[in-house]
């Protein structure tokens, strides 16, 4: 707790090494870090507890269900009938749907956590108390874009292997331009492919990183205006808290179902081409 | 927050992959059995519940059917049970007509016989008192022979006939 708390410090030192039980989790893989820092930590996190609902939820399955299996099968059948059903063929949508699915809860959950605060360094000075921090592995870019880039590999491998490599390409240019054009056509279109890319990782990344900012101003500026005397006057500042967070929440689920959406489409766009 | 790090891309790609493998393999395809296995249990269920209904249906009308066939029976047997007492109804007055009719037939004719045998019986009587009465007036034996022409003569002008209507 210090009063020369600065928001954008958080994303900086969520990317410094961290110590767990005295170990200095530091690695190098020739010039590349592969360091274990909080953005790790919070992926293997993420990853963790997607698994465990999931599986938990499904070994607990039964013919006839209960309420909860019941709330997860809705969701299931969402993510296999609107999210991946409406937008692609249905052979490639019975093969896709786990990658939708598990990028859509993966990401959802991912972002969920990041509103729950928790103890990953202790407080400096201040008698080994935990400092609860809020953090969320999305709201990194390298993790977005790593993400956004299976679903880029994912578009361009399914359209070339359901279309063939060149009549994928061919698909990029409209069979009823004029010759002229088609070139034009055709780089216009490998620039937005590569758009889709810039545009669906920063999306989400700036929606969760720009939500944590918000979050983080108010409590910086909570722990500026360090005086009892004014407690009351601070109430609208914890207000704001609270109403963010709640806005969150639902950025959290949007920002989930657009990534995983707009995953779906991309890759039902490039197996049934329009041309 | 925008430093580019290969190594958590690196991560990001194999905790994802691991993620993506072990919720395929133990999450969504054992709830896509589970899913299955309702849809094919619901399936199996409505299958079973429409043949039990074609069944049902089946039977209502193999009964109503049989119901209309008792029906029909029942009707059939009343209707030729009528007709059979019909028959002996007529069968019995006609026996009684006729046998009443030979009754009535014998009677008259006993009658007759009866009536034939008092008309000779009188014309005896009548004779015998013919000739004596004859005899007593004419105060002369008449022979036999012309009594009985005499009685003859008379009795031809007498209307037996009407003496048998009259006993009938």
């Amino acid at each position: 707790m210090s009063a020369q708390l600065n928001p954008a410090d958080e994303f900086t030192d969520a990317l410094k090494p961290v110590d767990i039980g005295g170990h200095h989790l530091e690695f190098h893989l020739g010039p590349v870090d592969m360091s274990i820092n909080k953005v790790v930590l919070y992926l293997f996190i993420g990853a963790a507890l997607t698994a465990l609902i999931c599986i938990g939820i499904s070994k607990a399955a039964r013919v006839l269900p209960n309420r909860k299996q019941t709330a997860f099968e809705g969701l299931y059948e969402y993510v296999r009938d609107v999210l991946v059903g409406a937008v692609m063929p249905g052979g490639a949508a019975a093969a896709w749907f786990p990658y939708i699915a598990s990028l859509f809860l993966f990401i959802l959950i991912s972002n969920i956590i990041g509103l729950v605060p928790l103890p990953f360094n202790l407080a400096p000075g201040f008698h080994n108390i935990p400092e609860f921090k809020t953090y969320a592995a999305t709201a990194n870019i390298n993790v977005t874009i790593a993400l956004a880039g299976i679903t880029f590999v994912a578009t361009h491998a399914s359209g070339m292997r359901a279309n063939g490599i060149v009549g994928y390409f061919k698909g990029w240019m409209p069979s009823t331009a004029p010759p002229v054009l088609k070139q034009v056509l055709f780089f216009l279109h490998g620039i937005s492919e590569v758009f889709r890319l810039v545009s669906l990782s920063v999306r989400l990344f700036a929606n969760l990183a720009a939500g944590h900012l918000v979050l983080l101003v108010f409590y910086a500026m909570i722990l500026m205006i360090q005086s009892y005397a004014i407690a009351v006057l601070i109430l609208p500042l914890e207000a704001g808290v609270l109403m963010v967070s709640a806005f969150e929440i639902f950025v959290a689920l949007i920002q989930a179902y657009i990534f995983a959406i707009l995953s779906a489409v991309y890759i039902g766009g490039a197996i049934h081409q329009e041309h | 927050m925008l430093t580019i790090q290969p190594g958590l891309m690196i991560y990001t790609l194999i905790t994802f992959g691991v993620l993506l493998y072990v919720l395929k393999r133990y999450a969504f395809g054992p709830l896509q059995k589970i899913i299955d296995e309702r849809r094919n249990a619901i399936e199996t269920s409505i299958k079973a519940a429409e043949e039990t209904r074609h069944e049902a249906d089946r039977l209502l009308s193999e009964y109503r059917q049989s119901i209309t066939d008792a029906k029909n029976e029942a009707e059939e047997i009343l209707d030729r049970a009528r007709k059979v007492g019909d028959d002996q109804k007529a069968e019995i007055v006609g026996e009684a007509k006729a046998h009443a009719h030979k009754e009535v037939e014998s009677a008259r004719e006993q009658i007759q016989r009866e009536t034939r045998k008092a008309v000779q019986e009188i014309k005896d009587q009548v004779a015998d008192l013919t000739i004596l009465a004859a005899g007593k007036v004419a105060g002369k034996v008449i022979t036999k022979e012309d009594h009985l022409r005499l009685v003859d003569e008379a009795m031809a002008e007498v209307d037996f006939d009407q003496l048998g209507a009259g006993g009938k």
